[in-house]
């Protein structure tokens, strides 16, 4: 186990099992996840999208479309970059159905990631218009990753994390782990066709 | 503050953890073959990346920091559910870092993959040395190298090579998802193992000898009684014994003085001649004006990693590896002002500015000022007039301010009071912005009849919290080293820059590498607010993440809360342009 004895999380322990042992040559393993559906109530708090615009955050993306939230910071090396590609991977899946959907990703590094820069690592990810980036204070930031429960003060210690909502009003799914662009298109298809 | 108060010395002291008589010593079993191939590592681990003289060795290197094959094609790796990564997106550095180290990621660890921590067998789980309390604790290794280095077989280079292509540790269990499978013909893997092998935890320069040796610099014509602050505080710091990590080989640190004479262009040599006398590990803080470029190039070109010097100014860092600074200084006002006139100029009436600078530091920061409103379509008029000289001059120029002109001074307080004797009031109602860092923060000299109309930028904490922090966390400390405050927010600056610099160099381990230093000061600062290191810093936050290098990005716009006094009043929001 490479990576260390730590590595106690939902969503890792699996890869510990060892009775998982096979070369890549007997197909494509998908990551495992840990699901929850949870109510999360989200704080009416002021971000900044990467346009610069200061929005009420849980009216911005509460449009009626299904939502996909993933928590991540631009400086970040390992875990983010592996995060932001799976959600550009599964942009270019949806196609013409990106429109249907709302994609979001909130840096918890805000004062770093200035809406200037968290455009610049939107336009080399080729975000479209459905995928939003947003900063804004500190205090903000934080009391929207506490209301999500994912806020840990050393960043360095963030867990890879998706969350999925099928509509304002409902419940959040919690996806604990590196969610693979397959996998997510597979939470929006249940979504679409329930 | 509370949690602040009771924190503040633990990192000067270091942990309480004493090194067993019985300490393991790293080193001695390296052989002269290692050390050799450890010397063209330190040359290749640079800021310019100059060519290994190895050619295995550096097409290695390529593929690690780079994603670059030596057929100049990208490097293509798979993660588990078949997304692809590839060229710099799949270079091993992303992850195990320059050092080859690792690093904290999540609730896991990315492991070290410096040669010894994966050829080397670690497996000593039943050899742990026992302690007087008859409790066995696993050897520092287990820490350093990660969990598995010390529970899997080694590799060697047929196992490494089927980890890095398929994900299988030598104990058969896979990798994290985290960690792609590469694929690398048997060439690119042979350079790229050669290149691992390369990596080597041998000290650098200045850390080679039980004593380990730092430097701080100190710009010439300093005022006295700010360099006696800076000094009393930086020798009181490092003066203080550490226990080490008894993987460590304990000693001392060594303080060297480096007082800068002469015109700036000089200093450049007599770094270098300085340095080659006796290198120094690391250099800690240091004290200097508007001038620290040839400072922040000796840092970057010596690759000598450099903390938290006290300047108005960095150097040019849009690339700055080993360069570490409280802010932009100045810089960082100019954007910060720009955000507030951007979004203010309605209700302050505002359509241009007109500034007024008298010095090196002044005129960047208009500059810079200038730049960052051109977005904004609102224009600039700009004047340096060497003041208190040309008071004459630069009154005339003031008078030529529109009613829709805010006016920015970008002067010192020096400055300041050579003009308004001359203009004992404003020009008129437009506003009047002062910077804070060169004027002297509450105390700029602004008079009374000037107050109504005029606003400081605060790139620091404000009086109120910033004097609760110096209660609980610098006197207290100044207290215990027989010191008397002088300037609290240098000593507290200083006193940051030295509890990163102790945070960090505990968190090596051991393993005095320049570049794993650089990452350990940054894992040192990630925690949001203050943190540790930064308990005594007069910033709001002292923050870094991975490959920042300033810890503190906002600035406050403030008023004058009456008509005489340091009081303030009507802060801004914490603006981070």
């Amino acid at each position: 186990v490479l990576y260390g004895a730590t590595a106690v999380a939902a969503g890792f322990a699996a890869e510990m099992d060892h009775s998982q042992h096979q070369h890549r040559a007997a197909g494509p393993k998908q990551p495992v996840l840990q699901r929850s559906l949870v109510d999360y109530v989200l704080p009416q708090v002021k971000l900044v999208r990467a346009d610069g615009q200061r929005v009420q955050f849980p009216n911005d993306i509460d449009d009626g479309k299904p939502v996909f939230v993933n928590f991540i910071y631009t400086t970040c090396t390992s875990i983010c970059p592996v995060m932001t590609h799976s959600f550009a991977e599964f942009q270019d899946s949806l196609g013409a159905d990106r429109d249907k959907v709302r994609m979001v990703s909130i840096s918890i590094d805000p004062e770093q990631d200035t809406p200037k820069r968290l455009s610049d690592y939107a336009r080399k990810y080729k975000a479209g218009r459905q995928w939003v980036f947003y900063t804004g204070t500190v205090e903000a930031s934080v009391e929207v990753q506490k209301a999500f429960a994912v806020y840990r003060s050393d960043k360095m210690y963030h867990t890879p994390l998706t969350l999925v909502r099928a509509a304002p009003g409902k419940p959040w799914l919690r996806l604990d782990g590196f969610a693979t662009p397959d996998q997510l298109v597979q939470e929006y298809r249940r979504i679409a066709a329930p | 503050l509370k949690r602040q108060g009771s924190l503040e010395i633990a990192p000067l002291i270091g942990r309480s953890r004493a090194p067993p008589p019985h300490a393991s010593r790293r080193g001695e079993v390296v052989s002269a073959l290692c050390i050799i191939v450890a010397a063209f590592a330190t040359l290749a681990a640079s800021a310019a990346f100059p060519a290994d003289p190895d050619p295995l060795v550096e097409a290695g290197r390529r593929i690690y920091q780079e994603g670059v094959l030596p057929s100049g094609k990208q490097v293509h790796a798979a993660r588990d559910g078949g997304t692809q990564v590839s060229g710099a997106n799949a270079a091993c550095m992303l992850c195990h870092r320059r050092s080859g180290m690792g690093a904290p990621e999540g609730l896991t660890r990315v492991p070290p993959v410096i040669g010894r921590a994966l050829f080397d067998d670690f497996r000593r789980i039943g050899q742990m040395p026992q302690q007087a309390s008859g409790a066995r604790s696993p050897p520092d290794e287990f820490r350093l190298f990660g969990w598995a280095a010390g529970t899997r077989p080694p590799y060697d280079d047929s196992t490494l090579a089927r980890a890095i292509r398929e994900g299988v540790s030598t104990s058969g269990s896979r990798f994290q998802y985290l960690m792609p499978r590469y694929d690398l013909g048997d060439a690119d893997m042979a350079a790229l193992i050669a290149y691992l092998k390369s990596l080597s935890v041998d000290a650098s320069p200045g850390a080679r000898t039980p004593t380990v040796k730092f430097a701080t610099v100190i710009a010439p014509a300093m005022d006295g009684a700010k360099r006696d602050a800076f000094l009393g505080v930086l020798r009181a710091c490092m003066g203080i014994p550490r226990l080490r990590s008894r993987h460590d080989r304990g000693g001392t640190w060594q303080l060297q003085e480096w007082q800068l004479e002469g015109p700036a262009e000089t200093w450049s040599s007599q770094l270098r001649e300085r340095y080659a006398r006796e290198p120094v590990f690391a250099i800690v803080s240091g004290l200097g004006g508007a001038q620290w470029a040839p400072v922040h190039q000796f840092c970057e070109s010596e690759r000598v990693p450099c903390l938290f010097p006290n300047v108005e100014m960095p150097g040019d860092t849009e690339d700055a590896i080993y360069s570490f600074y409280f802010s932009r200084g100045v810089l960082l006002e100019a954007d910060a002002l720009a955000a507030y006139l951007a979004e203010h100029r309605e209700r302050l009436g505002i359509k241009g500015v007109l500034q007024l600078s008298a010095d090196e530091a002044g005129s960047a920061a208009a500059a810079a000022l200038r730049r960052a409103l051109v977005p904004y379509g609102i224009e600039t008029r700009d004047r340096n007039e060497a003041l208190p000289g040309a008071a004459a001059a630069a009154v005339s120029w003031l008078q030529q301010a529109s009613s829709k002109d805010a006016i920015v001074l970008w002067l010192r307080a020096g400055a300041i009071e050579a003009l308004m004797r001359r203009l004992s009031v404003p020009p008129g109602s437009q506003p009047v912005f002062f910077s804070g860092l060169l004027g002297g923060l509450e105390h700029t000299p602004v008079p009374a009849a000037w107050r109504p109309v005029s606003y400081l930028t605060y790139p620091e904490e404000i009086p109120g919290r910033w004097k609760q922090r110096v209660h609980s966390n610098l006197l207290p400390w100044l207290t215990s080293q027989g010191l008397t405050s002088r300037d609290e927010r240098l000593e507290g600056n200083t006193l940051a820059a030295c509890a990163s610099l102790s945070e960090s160099v505990y968190g090596l381990m051991g393993v005095y590498r320049r570049e794993y230093l650089l990452e350990t000061v940054e894992n040192a600062l990630s925690n949001s607010g203050l943190g540790n290191a930064g308990a005594t810093a007069a910033f709001p936050r002292f923050l870094l993440g991975t490959n920042q290098r300033f810890a503190s990005k906002g600035s406050y716009i403030v008023r004058f809360a009456g008509p005489s006094g340091t009081g303030l009043a009507g802060e801004s929001d914490w603006i981070v342009p």
